[in-house]
């Protein structure tokens, strides 16, 4: 199975692709500048290749032509600084961009060709043939900081994705994610294969012209994170006629669940489970936040949970195949459940998300450690204990605060104490890692090991 | 409970505290119609502001409102706080 495969069932006049009312893409079209990239490309055959695009419309045109003719895709984020590490990691050989980058990558790079309506040679259809089952790398933030590397096959990213594509004619997605994310990945999956159009986001455009644009392509569905839709709720969204609403990445409260129940009435309300490492899990289709408390005994699609006595949420996922790409550590317990890292709590007959195992604070999609907030912390003069945790918040889902416990002769009451430390981590942090409410305490409990209590 | 003019002013000092401490300013026109995020912050700098707001004046319109809703201009973020404060 390759994405191209999806030319042979969708009528050649539907359109696929949009970035605005004016540049809208059939199948036909995409089709013929798929021929004409790889006909360009024909060295990458069998290769290891990472992708890296700032637009996320050139990703997508990256994947469409190497999925089923590069033997591996590492999907790099843009304006990520460990972009570096991450090529080296990932074992591949060719980087293909769509502009030479400013920094010099550990690997030869090669520039992908333009996308262009006027293609020559597209007439030589063996160059749609599968060469490989390409693999699909794709990055998590490990909780050391460090990428962790994640391959998957499409067969196991597409598996919960509907191939209807006479119901997939009515929906248009708009794409707010990057399409390097996890995330994004599924919003261009989904609507791919169900020969929907998808309406991408051009970079660097605000969210209220986005939001003007896949209005006037006629986007009737998106998927975002809970602080995206708030964003979203709070910004001008006149034009929106959604049919379908979904929300992932984060933790989706009650609150933002029924703003968007009484915004979008007739919209499909969805909140799914699903992350880099697990890959697609279930959703959640009731309009209440966290998950029924029977769908550990009714697994969901096929997809096993189980709760272990810390609360973790476990996975086990139906014929999927997804590994770590690199490094020895195995993804999966002896039964084939995946800790997902979250912690989950049983109130009433449904499980609540409470945050992260690791104590990671995810502010509005953000991952933010503790530890290294408060190394930071305690680098400034005068600070000798500090602890970080996450304060729960209407619109970011989290953010951070910090409790520092001072040196003797120190004088925390002082206006000068506060923000010449918020100036400090403003030196070294970035905005939604400084601690957002800092506070001075006598003591931070600390606990029998002598690390600072996290729960 | 303090009252609308204190509630009113302790907003707008703590969005300019925000504004300040981010390095950002405020739209040059900052007033009732302003809408939040065209206002020079964005979305993390108001969630700093509304957990600010909340340390001062001890509530959080948006966690207790049972009627869900977001505040897209400066009218309406300050409404959000006077009803609940009343």
């Amino acid at each position: 199975m390759q994405l191209i495969d999806l030319f042979e069932d969708v009528p050649a006049d539907r359109l696929l692709w949009a970035i605005s009312p004016d540049e809208e893409y059939t199948a036909s079209q995409l089709r013929a500048w798929c021929i004409h990239s790889r006909q360009t490309l024909l060295d990458l055959r069998g290769k290891k290749v990472a992708v890296l695009a700032t637009g996320d419309f050139d990703l997508a045109l990256m994947l469409l032509c190497l999925d089923g003719w590069a033997e591996s895709l590492t999907l790099l984020t843009a304006g990520s600084d460990q972009i570096s590490d991450a090529i080296c990691a990932s074992g591949c050989e060719v980087l293909l961009v769509r502009q030479q980058m400013e920094f010099a990558p550990p690997i030869p790079v090669r520039v992908a060709p333009p996308f262009s309506l006027n293609v020559p040679n597209a007439s030589n259809e063996a160059l749609l043939d599968q060469h490989c089952r390409t693999r699909w790398v794709l990055s998590s933030s490990g909780t050391t900081g460090q990428p962790k590397l994640i391959s998957h096959s499409l067969s196991s990213l597409v598996r919960t994705v509907s191939r209807d594509l006479d119901r997939g004619s009515n929906f248009v997605w708009g794409s707010l994610y990057h399409v390097s994310s996890f995330a994004g990945i599924q919003v261009l999956l989904q609507s791919w294969f169900a020969g929907s159009k998808l309406v991408f986001s051009v970079a660097g455009v605000p969210l209220s012209k986005r939001i003007a644009s896949f209005a006037a392509c006629g986007c009737n569905a998106l998927s975002a994170t809970p602080t995206l839709w708030r964003v979203l709720m709070m910004s001008d969204h006149g034009g929106l006629r959604l049919r379908q609403v979904t929300l992932g990445g984060e933790i989706a409260d009650q609150a933002i669940l029924d703003a968007l129940r009484a915004r979008f009435r007739d919209a499909n309300l969805v909140h799914i489970f699903a992350s880099t490492e697990a890959g697609v899990g279930f959703s959640v289709r009731d309009g209440r936040e966290g998950f029924p408390a029977r769908l550990l005994i009714e697994p969901p699609n096929g997809v096993r949970l189980r709760v272990d006595a810390q609360g973790h949420l476990w996975l086990k996922p139906l014929n999927s195949d997804q590994r770590l790409a690199h490094g020895k550590q195995e993804l999966r317990d002896e039964d084939g459940f995946i800790d997902t890292g979250d912690v989950v709590e049983l109130v009433g007959d449904r499980y609540q998300f409470r945050g992260r195992s690791t104590g990671a604070i995810n502010v509005g999609g953000r991952k933010v450690h503790p530890q290294e907030v408060e190394s930071w912390l305690l680098r400034y003069p005068g600070v000798r204990l500090a602890r970080v945790s996450a304060k729960k918040n209407p619109i970011m889902g989290s953010i951070v605060q910090a409790t520092v416990v001072l040196s003797e002769g120190c004088d925390g009451a002082s206006p000068d104490f506060k923000s010449g430390l918020t100036r400090f981590c403003r030196e070294h942090l970035e905005p939604y890692k400084i601690p957002a409410i800092l506070r001075v305490a006598e003591s931070i409990p600390v606990s029998d090991t002598g690390k600072i209590a996290r729960t | 409970m303090p009252n609308d003019s204190t509630i009113r002013a302790t907003i707008e000092t703590v969005i300019r505290q925000v504004a300040d401490e981010s390095g950002k300013d405020l739209a040059a026109d900052f007033g009732e119609e302003t809408v939040l995020l065209e206002s020079g912050l964005d979305s993390l700098d108001f969630a700093i502001v509304v957990a600010r707001l909340e340390q001062e004046l001890e509530f959080d319109p948006f966690s207790a409102d049972s009627n869900p809703w977001y505040p897209r201009t400066y009218a309406d973020l300050v409404r959000a706080y006077e009803s609940l404060g009343r």
